[in-house]
């Protein structure tokens, strides 16, 4: 559907020349919802304004729908963005419009009828959940209902693809799992590709199927979502996965000799990392069992994505030297991967 | 009643009305082609810059230099050097005829300035979103540049209305009459201390409207 080949984009600021993307390749098919990820500054931005050509690529080829952009005329490329919906954090309604002002505003050169720009656009609010509050002005509504008509307006045109800028990113927690529903919803229902640019890794894991990391302006990792969480290769992957689980804060536990992660003699920490069918209930139990080791949960994380659960555990176990060794491979063999924070 | 406060009425009432109607006649006409030239110009500035939706920047900094340079000139001298032009452009370069054009190029790049400003208040966010919607920069500068500052533009249109009116009392320098020049003639030349009152007045209503019209577009715009 969206097809990103070698695209570089190079700004000149001051005489310096900053390389926002480089030698960027993604491709991206038709009806999924993929995530690219990166902190501030990484070039997310300027990649997605990319794909609607709000921003041109300094050279590279993007083409969506099979229609290659960067050839396009002024005029051509107005028609391509009618059929590429995007949403913004900051919503950009536009504020003397009313809510169906917007949506209607949206479709002014459609070719329809008074009548049926009328009807699609009270059915699009109807689909986003915003029926009753057709005649209010932007300034009175919430974070989350902007972003309702944003979408309600983002797809007007019926695009194929819907590109959303940070477009949770300004929103409280509920309010983002809510809109993040919508957009799966639309995704389903109206078989729209949806690219989405995020910082936060939950974001990712909610509704994404691929995901790309960038940073510096470079594709680092690229893939399935559970593979990407539960095999992270990249330095930069492996800290955005690190935050959404939380694990980091074990780290600086260790760091600070917190009492929490206090050692007994013949004690060690460690940190097991499964997913879907390894994770076995009764691994923690075998630990026992098998090899007379004490143990004691001290962080646990797990999440389902896309059906599957993916977890980390940090346990501390006490045993014998030997006893422990063995734990590890038995660990191991059971196709968990485990690491050993500390030990005493 | 009428007698004891305006004494001077009976003899030089008539002119004060004559002089009123030519002020109007002034601010209405240069007021009218001030604000299609201003809008204009102002526009033309904010998307030619650069980044604008239509960056060209020799446009803009022509634009840019001309208002400058135009601003700068006060207005007694500006009336003066722009004869030649007014003759060209209007036959005569005397009467509310010859002061339109001087009160045109003392209003336009003032207005052009202000309104420059007002619609860059417009969260750039706006242009993006029509930019992604597919929008062609004419649609843009009406449909958004222009339609989403309507409470900015009326503010800015407020106090440059009031500041035209203040212009047009220059306007007797050209022989143009109106309400400055009767303050000057009558007012001060001859003394006649209740005239110059009720001139006052009559520039105060002017102004009051001004205001109270721009006040109701501000209230009714925004939402």
């Amino acid at each position: 559907m969206i097809k990103i080949e070698q695209v570089n984009k190079t700004f000149v600021v001051k005489k310096r020349e900053i390389h926002a993307l480089q030698a960027i390749n993604l491709e991206i098919h038709a009806g999924e919802i993929f995530g690219i990820i990166g902190y501030s500054g990484a070039g997310k931005s300027t990649l997605i304004r990319c794909i609607n050509l709000l921003e041109r690529p300094t050279t590279g080829s993007i083409s969506v729908d099979g229609e290659e952009l960067t050839s396009l005329n002024a005029k051509g490329i107005r028609e391509v963005r009618k059929k590429i919906g995007m949403i913004f954090q900051h919503f950009n309604l536009m504020p003397s419009r009313s809510v169906l002002g917007n949506v209607l505003f949206a479709l002014k050169k459609s070719p329809l009828s008074k009548e049926d720009k009328l009807k699609k656009a009270t059915d699009l609010l109807g689909l986003v959940g915003l029926s009753h509050r057709m005649n209010a002005y932007p300034s009175n509504l919430s974070g989350g209902e902007k972003q309702r008509v944003a979408i309600a307006r983002a797809l007007a045109n019926d695009p194929k693809v819907l590109l959303c800028d940070e477009a949770t990113s300004a929103l409280d927690p509920e309010t983002t799992a809510s809109i993040l529903k919508l957009l799966k919803d639309v995704s389903q229902q109206l078989h729209i590709t949806i690219v989405l640019i995020t910082h936060s890794m939950d974001v990712i894991k909610e509704i994404c199927d691929r995901v790309a990391v960038i940073e510096g302006g470079r594709v680092k990792e690229e893939g399935n979502v559970l593979e990407i969480f539960s095999n992270p290769k990249s330095d930069v992957t492996k800290q955005f996965v690190a935050q959404s689980s939380g694990i980091n804060k074990v780290y600086e536990l260790i760091e600070q000799d917190a009492p929490i992660v206090a050692l007994d003699e013949d004690e060690m920490l460690i940190r097991l990392t499964y997913s879907g069918g390894t994770a076995k209930d009764a691994l923690i139990y075998e630990l026992t069992k098998k090899f007379d080791l004490r143990t004691n949960i001290i962080f646990g994380d797990i999440g389902i994505i896309q059906g599957t659960a993916i977890g980390t555990l940090v346990v501390s176990c006490c045993g014998k030297q030997g006893d422990r060794e063995a734990a590890l491979n038995y660990i191991q063999s059971q196709g968990v991967k485990v690491e050993v924070m500390k030990s005493c | 009643m009428l007698e004891q406060l305006l004494p001077n009425w009976d003899r030089f009432g008539g002119m004060l009305v004559d002089a009123t109607i030519a002020t109007l006649q002034m601010f209405g006409i240069a007021g009218i082609i001030s604000f299609v030239l201003g809008t204009t110009f102002g526009v033309l500035l904010v998307v030619t810059k650069k980044g604008g939706i239509l960056e060209q920047l020799f446009i803009y900094n022509v634009f840019e230099k001309a208002i400058n340079v135009i601003r700068s000139i006060p207005f007694l001298i500006l009336l003066v050097l722009l004869i030649p032009v007014t003759r060209a452009i209007m036959g005569v370069a005397i009467g509310v005829n010859g002061a339109i054009v001087p009160l045109i190029f003392g209003t336009v790049p003032f207005f052009a300035r202000q309104i420059e400003s007002a619609i860059s208040e417009l969260d750039g966010g706006l242009i993006e979103a029509s930019l992604a919607m597919g929008l062609s920069p004419l649609e843009i500068i009406f449909s958004v540049y222009l339609r989403e500052s309507i409470p900015s533009i009326a503010r800015v249109t407020q106090i440059t209305a009031i500041n035209l009116v203040a212009l047009t009392t220059f306007a007797g320098a050209v022989g143009a009459g109106g309400l400055g020049d009767f303050a000057i003639q009558f007012g001060q030349n001859l003394r006649l201390t209740d005239l110059l009152w009720v001139t006052i007045l009559i520039i105060l209503l002017i102004v009051s409207v001004i205001q109270a019209v721009g006040n109701v577009v501000i209230r009714v715009a925004s939402k």
